[in-house]
């Protein structure tokens, strides 16, 4: 006798019955899908740079920004930014130009072989610094506000760290800062490979292989259960196309150029020198103590790529008095698209901004 | 009192016994007629298919393996329905679980002896050598072909009976090929610790599920106190990915995991490495640059180019010093210091190249020392 299950032959058929219906009317949802942007709001490119562009938004309603300061979003190498802007409902961007705040965003492209010697100093006192410059000059300010995203938002602590006088106030969001905690997975599994071997023998580290090992740290989840899940939503096109641009943006990943990651993952990860204040970037050494502005750090309760424990050190590494924290209930991702980050994470980022005008 | 129990029992068993009744009744007739559930897992390979040659056009070899594994990700699941309701004439679905989780155990119970099986050299080599044969050298010719009838094989020294690869693997090479031979040499090496390796993976994720599997088992059997019964397909399934998912993570986070995931991952990139080598000697030999040396014109060109950056910075600040105004063409991507409540032209579109203005800021030590070498 099996206890855990109370099953009902009637309702078993009608199960299946209704599996195979959904599976034949997804073919046609699916159909009806058509091309997926990369991207809703309005914006404008204001700067190029070999794959790299900085695009600067427009509110869709064309209010003017209510926050002097631009805000630029640094988003990681890893995947697209355009997770920010995913659909009208669905854009942290949209979120906060509602908030007043004037967006700037870095694209850093698809990188190719002919990058792959890029180092971590050619994007963050390189690109990165450009950028802010650029932004600097449009808006005339001494500084602007910095918003990092995941990867993104390691590189913004170094930058603020290096050029404090460029940045107002830093908002990082799912920020690792102590790579080696107990919960950290990928920092489990990074610990052993030869990462110059890695990089020796790939070039650029491809975005598939990335994918892949993402995918690995919730295998069953993350293999089979989500398109198991994915036939509940067939007979609904709007879910369906939901599905597809989350779906899109998972799998559009850019490769890695090959001599940033191999800095990375070993200065960060394996050696776990950002919280130790040992990060080189080129020739200077990256000491968070040196980050006296505002500080928000957004990140999420239930994330399995950056765990809080390893993004709440932040508080104690950084060297600003004024340091904010803010937890959100969900995932890696929902942290961007989901309908109650929509609610919470642009309007605190812009009432907490607003406060540091 | 004793009496009315033993009727109420007897009252209850007869009613389960004929709700039972007619349900297989139903059932034999159900499937008789349309068997909705029939091949479910064909169906979901099917849906795959048609959805793969929506979206790339046509069955490419690529889109067709990853739709291949696609289906598999969902078979678990389609395994258990199709279970389920094929039992559904027979079985009660107790029944049909403990008969689908047994499969399962078998599955994975032959996935393990089969990983655990000594390599078949000979097909090892073959499945090797056969990627290799246009630029393959000679030297492995007939090494692992199966001597005539009556035929001694022709390398039947003691070491290569007992260890037929290392035998060959570990041989210098000799002549004028000598260094050619080593190179494939040490390629088969790398690829057979790699095939090792991958091995020793698939042996202890097997396990993995093996031992996910029971804890399922047990969990169904003997649920946790006040535990609500599973009451749909969807919710056996998401459970045992739940606990297969929990007993994953405990293992993917120890010692044991990591140092074995590293290896795996090393001895790939090892035998990538010296694969590279190899075709870069094959596209010298053919006249053609090899990775080797684009990456070393990629390499030189990076530093040009921050050389090049360090230097217009340089001039910039030099000029401000200076107190000259900088020119409006020359200002370096790397120097586009805007001056503080400058008004500032707003070009639709910068490009590095054509940044327009360099006015270095009085004071600026961080950004300085950005960008120097």
């Amino acid at each position: 006798m099996i206890s855990g299950i109370n099953l009902k032959p009637e309702q078993i058929m009608a199960e299946v019955g209704n599996f195979n219906r959904k599976l034949s009317e997804g073919i046609k949802n699916l159909r009806n899908v058509g091309e997926l942007p990369t991207g809703v709001t309005p914006r404008e490119a204001v700067y190029t740079e070999d794959k790299l562009t900085l695009y600067h938004y427009k509110s869709p309603t064309g209010d003017k920004p209510s926050i002097k300061t631009p805000l630029l979003i640094s988003y990681a190498l890893v995947n697209r930014p355009y997770m920010t802007d995913l659909q009208e409902n669905r854009s942290m961007i949209r979120g906060l130009l509602a908030q007043g705040v004037d967006v700037y965003l870095i694209d850093w492209g698809y990188p190719d072989r002919s990058d792959r010697f890029l180092t971590l100093d050619d994007y963050i006192n390189g690109y990165l610094d450009r950028c802010v410059d650029v932004i600097r000059e449009r808006a005339n300010v001494d500084k602007i506000n910095l918003l990092g995203i995941c990867q993104g938002g390691a590189f913004s602590l170094c930058y603020t760290a290096l050029h404090q006088d460029k940045i107002k106030n830093l908002v990082t969001m799912v920020t690792p800062v102590d790579f080696q905690t107990e919960d950290n997975m990928l920092s489990h599994w990074i610990k052993h490979i030869d990462v110059d071997m890695l990089v020796d023998s790939l070039g650029n580290i491809p975005g598939d292989m990335m994918n892949w090992t993402f995918l690995n740290l919730k295998p069953y989840r993350l293999l089979a259960q989500k398109y198991i899940d994915m036939v509940d939503i067939l007979d609904n096109p709007q879910q369906v196309c939901n599905f597809m641009y989350m779906e899109k943006w998972i799998f559009d990943s850019p490769d890695q150029a090959g001599e940033a990651y191999r800095e990375f993952v070993k200065q960060f990860y394996q050696e776990n020198k950002l919280v130790k204040n040992e990060v080189q970037v080129g020739a200077h050494t990256v000491n968070l103590k040196n980050i006296t502005c505002p500080v928000l750090n957004i990140y999420a309760n239930d994330d399995h790529l950056v765990p809080p424990s390893a993004s709440k050190p932040m508080g104690k590494a950084v060297g600003t008095k004024d340091y904010t924290e803010l937890s959100f209930k969900g995932g890696h991702i929902g942290i961007y698209v989901s309908g109650s980050a929509q609610a919470l994470v642009p309007p605190s980022i812009g009432k907490w901004l607003g406060e540091r005008k | 009192m004793a009496t009315d129990q033993t009727a109420r029992n007897q009252d209850w068993f007869k009613a389960q016994q004929q709700y039972w009744d007619t349900w297989f009744q139903g059932q034999r007739q159900f499937f008789d007629q349309q068997n909705p559930a029939a091949n479910l897992s064909g169906q979901w390979d099917s849906f795959f298919r048609e959805w793969q040659n929506l979206t790339t056009g046509s069955a490419t070899p690529a889109a067709d393996s990853y739709r291949v594994f696609f289906t598999q990700a969902g078979k678990g699941y389609l395994d258990m329905l199709e279970k389920f309701c094929q039992g559904g004439a027979c079985l009660t679905p107790e029944e049909t679980l403990k008969s689908w989780t047994e499969q399962m155990q078998k599955f994975y119970a032959n996935l393990l002896q089969q990983n655990t099986q000594p390599f078949d050299i000979g097909a090892q080599f073959k499945s090797f050598s056969e990627s290799f044969t246009p630029a393959g050298p000679a030297f492995w010719g007939d090494l692992f072909k199966q001597p005539a009838a009556g035929q001694q094989h022709p390398h039947n020294a003691a070491a290569f009976l007992l260890d037929p690869f290392g035998f060959y693997a570990s041989m210098p090479g000799v002549g004028y090929t000598r260094e050619k031979q080593d190179s494939y040499s040490q390629l088969y090496r790398l690829w057979i610790d790699y095939e090792g390796q991958m091995r020793r993976y698939n042996v202890e994720m097997t396990k993995v599920a093996i031992q996910a599997l029971q804890k399922f088992q047990q969990y169904v059997s003997n649920p946790p106190e006040g535990a609500k019964p599973l009451e749909s397909l969807r919710e056996i399934y998401v459970k045992f990915v739940d606990v297969s998912e929990e007993v994953f993570a405990e293992f993917a986070l120890s010692d044991d995991y990591t140092k074995l995931y590293g290896e795996v991952v090393n001895a790939l990139m090892a035998y990538k490495k010296q694969l590279h080598n190899i075709a870069d000697d094959v596209m010298e030999q053919v006249n053609l640059p090899g990775r080797t040396e684009v990456d070393t014109l990629h390499k030189r060109v990076h530093e040009l180019r921050r050389e090049n950056l360090q230097l217009k910075k340089d001039i910039a600040e030099i000029k401000a010093a200076l107190g000259l105004k900088p020119a409006k063409a020359t200002a370096a991507p790397a120097a586009p210091k805007p001056a503080p409540k400058a008004a500032a032209a707003r070009a639709p579109v910068k490009t590095a190249p054509k940044a327009k203005t360099a006015k270095p800021a009085a004071k600026k030590p961080a950004a300085k020392k950005a960008g120097k070498k």
